[in-house]
């Protein structure tokens, strides 16, 4: 085992996604202090064009596995590239993203390599044997701490830790490393798009009413749609469940499996605050639940929050704003 | 320990093109009951017995795997959980579902294995049986880890795709196709071979409500409880304490009534020069 750490690079095809960067925040974070060196992995068909940007700007020194094979993406082309380079390197801890990409590989990776896997983590520290992992389960309501023995691999969630851009950080190298892949039984091919449209507003919109599970049935979204009426530039969005229940599409999904977004104002309706839809608004500027469960995890990151019936309060809210006539714009979506 | 009974099971196929699924369901704590937090930090505990019931997103697997079964006749669907005597209840859920087996892991303590000694109990079990699929849902709604379905594929050597929501099956060329959700917008699209294991995403279809004549089968059904065989390696991970998260409120929670609530959250957006 080695002193090193490494950011498994996460991205989609050749386009390095934020959550790079924030792994490299948590090492940095780990490392301090215990004399760690912070090295980042990639897997692709050619080195990812921004990955100049990426080291020099993290001062993280990046390696790509290069092989025609990892071009679309596979569970199994992307381990049969990473294991052999692990158990090479014998890394102390392994930093990869919560997302769709992350949990595909990470858990069989780690057990291949003889990693400890612990998923889902939002905060990471290093102790003498072992490190202690964070996470929030259990629907948002309880806090579990993990003690992940040495040598680890640690997934963590989006928006986890947050990358600050330093201007006098030494820039990391980039080196591509072309690899011998077994072929595979896996014949991955090109991702399609989805729902364009759909939600596309959310990330520019001022204002975000997100629906939940609690909203209860479509009657309800009329209530939401009339909120955000009341602001100029405001989207509706939602939680998972929310989507299954056909409350709101899938493209408009806040979330880890959806987008992430950090309006001025989120307005959450009957969500109560999974670790999964946190992870997509925790950074919105004011953060105001309606919620009729004052026990709602949702309310631990309030900054006001209204503890009241969905189909109760908006009605009465609502009407109170539109009898100000203070808002004359329409929406935008 | 390695499991017993393994050898009183038939031949692997019913018939030729017929398929046989495995569904991996775990039971969890409803997140709506109340609960306490057990003395040494370890554990949730409900003291209801009615607080616990089948994961959700192991529904949509459920539900995907029937699906699968009736596309190819004569395949047969089979599901399987790991805990002590009340998880029988989730797997009676299944089988009313439409499920025709299952297969119950005893383990009492159930939830302080890590997603890596989960994992080895279900590739134990599965290893020799020739399911040519294995579903399971994206993760569970507990610890919500993703991990125990990817783990198992890995141990049983199957190709694996997570977050499936799409799939289509090629009976002739015992191959799947699948779509992977990568967020709201893009998916990933991967042809495996079978054998293969796949976790659903929820919103791929919409699990089945149980019928009267399932539910009746399913009452009436035994459900033997087998020693679980595979060994996790010592270490991984172990739960140290579980608390209730802190509070980090920044600002009020409002209690009353609905009027004046509007009034102040009003006051509240006028302040941030939002209204």
């Amino acid at each position: 085992m080695t002193n090193s750490i490494f950011i498994m690079l996460d991205h989609e095809e050749g386009t390095i996604s934020a959550h790079s960067y924030e792994l490299a925040a948590a090492a940095r974070s780990i490392a301090e202090g215990e004399g760690l060196s912070i090295m980042a992995l990639g897997a692709w068909n050619d080195v990812p064009p921004e990955s100049g940007k990426f080291a020099r700007e993290t001062g993280v020194d990046l390696i790509v596995l290069v092989n025609p094979g990892l071009r679309h993406y596979s569970a199994e082309a992307y381990i049969n590239a990473c294991a052999p380079f692990f158990i090479e390197r014998r890394p102390l801890l392994v930093l990869g993203a919560h997302n769709a990409r992350g949990c595909d590989f990470a858990p069989a990776l780690a057990l291949r390599t003889g990693l400890a896997c612990a998923t889902g983590a939002e905060e990471i520290f290093a102790e003498k044997d072992a490190f202690r992992a964070v996470r929030t389960i259990w629907h948002g309501k309880v806090r579990e701490e993990l003690t992940v023995v040495k040598p680890a691999l640690v997934t963590l969630m989006p928006g986890a830790y947050s990358y600050e851009k330093n201007g006098n950080i030494r820039p990391g190298s980039v080196t591509a490393m072309a690899i011998d892949l077994p072929p595979g039984k896996t014949s991955p091919m090109p991702p399609i798009s989805t729902r364009t449209g759909e939600g596309a507003g959310l990330s520019e919109a001022e204002v975000v009413v997100a629906a939940g599970r609690g909203v209860g049935g479509t009657d309800n979204m009329a209530l939401l749609r009339g909120l955000a009426g009341l602001f100029p530039r405001s989207a509706i969005g939602g939680t998972r469940g929310a989507c299954d229940m056909g409350l709101v599409s899938y493209g408009a999904q806040v979330g880890m499996t959806g987008r992430t977004v950090s309006p001025r104002l989120y307005i959450a309706c009957g969500i109560s605050g999974s670790a999964q839809h946190i992870a997509g608004m925790k950074n919105s500027r004011h953060i105001v639940p309606v919620n009729h469960d004052p026990d709602a995890p949702i309310f631990r990151i309030a900054d006001i929050g209204i503890v009241d019936k969905i189909e109760r309060f908006l009605p009465i809210f609502n009407e109170k704003v539109s009898g100000q006539g203070k808002t004359s714009d329409e929406p935008q979506k | 320990m390695r499991i017993t009974g393994k050898e009183t099971f038939g031949p692997s196929r019913l018939k030729k093109d017929s398929m046989k699924i495995l569904v991996c369901v775990k039971q969890v704590a409803d997140s709506e009951s109340h609960f306490e937090i057990s003395q040494d930090g370890k554990n949730i505990v409900c003291r209801a017995p009615t607080s616990y019931r089948i994961n959700s997103y192991d529904e949509y697997a459920i539900e995907e795997a029937l699906l699968a079964a009736e596309g190819s006749p004569g395949s047969s669907v089979e599901v399987i959980s790991i805990g002590p005597d009340r998880v029988k209840e989730a797997l009676r859920r299944a089988l009313s579902m439409g499920a025709a087996e299952a297969h119950h892991l005893l383990v009492e303590d159930a939830d302080l294995l890590t997603p890596e000694s989960r994992a080895r109990i279900i590739a134990d079990f599965a290893a020799g049986r020739s399911y040519d699929l294995i579903f399971t849902g994206v993760m569970s709604e507990d610890r919500g880890g993703s991990a125990v379905g990817p783990m198992t594929a890995e141990l049983l050597g199957m190709p694996l795709a997570t977050h499936v929501m799409a799939l289509s099956i090629d009976e002739e060329n015992k191959s799947i196709q699948v779509e992977r959700e990568i967020d709201g917008t893009r998916r990933h699209q991967l042809r495996l071979p079978m054998p293969a294991l796949l976790t659903v995403q929820s919103g791929i279809n919409r699990p089945r409500y149980p019928s009267l004549s399932n539910v009746l089968r399913a009452k009436a059904q035994e459900i033997p409880g087998l020693l679980p065989g595979g060994e996790a390696r010592p270490g991984d991970f172990l739960t140290r304490k579980l608390t209730l998260p802190p509070d980090t409120r920044r600002g009020v929670l409002l209690q009353e009534d609905s009027n004046s609530m509007a009034d102040k959250l009003l006051e509240y957006l006028h302040s941030i020069s939002i209204l």
